[in-house]
């Protein structure tokens, strides 16, 4: 049997030298792509708090810092006329606050929320903003869609 | 470039995020994935609307697919006869029309939600080799429903560090496309062996 394999193995690479190339190929990407996922779904599993973006919204990192989404919008400066379904960078942008003021404001009122809770801290991510000037700039209009 | 677009999305709302997933199944390289998962948390945080939300992604993706049918039929149709490249695609095209009535629709279908890297290809191979329009737009508006609610489920119901459960989705479906394309040449790797092997016991027979 193993010897009809290697037989089998060595007409392929003789007859069907690219086509068999090409399937160890692909088979072997699918192998890495699949270990890929397993390193990315592991470090999900480590990373609750996700670093703040100027694209997300108050809601959006209140939920994935675990806390009421009253503590990120009062720490964003905002007034007390419903939720605000802007990103952050628009608020910056609409409001006139630098973005790293606002994300440094929010994580500071998570840190203390977390202390008066009694939770661990953490080691609260850094924001991941992108550099100044590159993000698009949306209509000056303070219109609420997301 | 992801923070760019994800600024983009939530700052225009659905129109951008409809706009985005054209520009991704025409073939552009974007991260559509993504874009759907944020959808799905704005949703699941209030920050959007579900249905509305559905049915721009799903106009959005279907205007993509439309585009590179159409770029796929025109295109190399009208080099149909002429030398070149793109006649040589052309003439085997027309080859390959009986095969893809009986796979088109299905190759389409799955495409767009199970082997989504290579949705774009398919777009445009279908123009190419004349899979009925009727027949491409609606396996395609099905395929894409079903992805759109996939990705928009998935979005809302972890709604939160969505960029690495794009990451871990992104590569799961770039695994199952290639091991479908892996598959594809494994039958072909097959049928060659047989028919070497129908070959062997001939001679064998004839040498007897």
């Amino acid at each position: 049997m193993a010897a009809g394999a290697v037989a089998t193995l060595k007409r392929l690479w003789r007859h069907n030298r690219w086509l068999t190339i090409a399937f160890a190929l692909t088979l072997t990407l699918a192998l890495v792509f699949i270990i890929r996922a397993g390193v990315f779904f592991v470090y999900w599993q480590q990373h609750r708090d996700e670093p703040i973006e100027g694209w997300m919204t108050v809601r959006y990192v209140a939920r994935s810092y675990r806390v009421d989404p009253k503590i990120v919008h009062d720490a964003a400066g905002l007034k007390q006329t419903g939720p605000d379904r802007r990103p952050l960078v628009r608020i910056a942008r609409e409001d006139g606050k630098p973005l790293d003021e606002i994300t440094a404001r929010i994580l500071e009122a998570i840190r203390a929320d977390r202390a008066a809770r009694g939770q661990p801290e953490g080691n609260l991510p850094a924001p991941a903003l992108s550099p100044p000037g590159t993000a698009p700039s949306a209509s000056p209009q303070p219109s609420r869609q997301p | 470039m992801t923070a760019y677009l994800l600024e983009f999305l939530t700052s225009y709302g659905l129109p951008a995020a409809a706009l985005l997933l054209a520009i991704g199944q025409f073939g552009v390289p974007i991260p559509t994935s993504l874009a759907l998962l944020t959808l799905g948390a704005l949703a699941a945080n209030g920050d959007a609307e579900l249905s509305t939300a559905f049915l721009w992604a799903i106009a959005g993706a279907t205007l993509g697919d439309q585009a590179g049918f159409l770029a796929g039929r025109f295109v190399v149709l009208s080099a149909e006869g002429h030398p070149g490249f793109l006649g040589g695609l052309a003439a085997r095209a027309r080859a390959a029309e009986p095969k893809l009535e009986k796979w088109g629709a299905s190759g389409v279908f799955l495409s767009r939600w199970l082997f989504t890297p290579l949705g774009p290809a398919i777009n445009i191979a279908s123009g190419i080799t004349g899979l009925s329009w009727p027949r491409f737009t609606l396996w395609g508006v099905l395929g894409e429903g079903l992805w759109v609610s996939i990705y928009i489920t998935l979005g809302y119901s972890f709604g939160s560090n969505i960029e690495t459960l794009s990451g871990i989705l992104g590569n799961l479906s770039m695994a199952l496309a290639m091991l479908a394309i892996a598959a594809f040449l494994g039958w072909r790797l097959k049928l060659a062996v047989d028919a070497a092997q129908t070959r062997t016991h001939r001679k064998d027979r004839e040498g007897s």
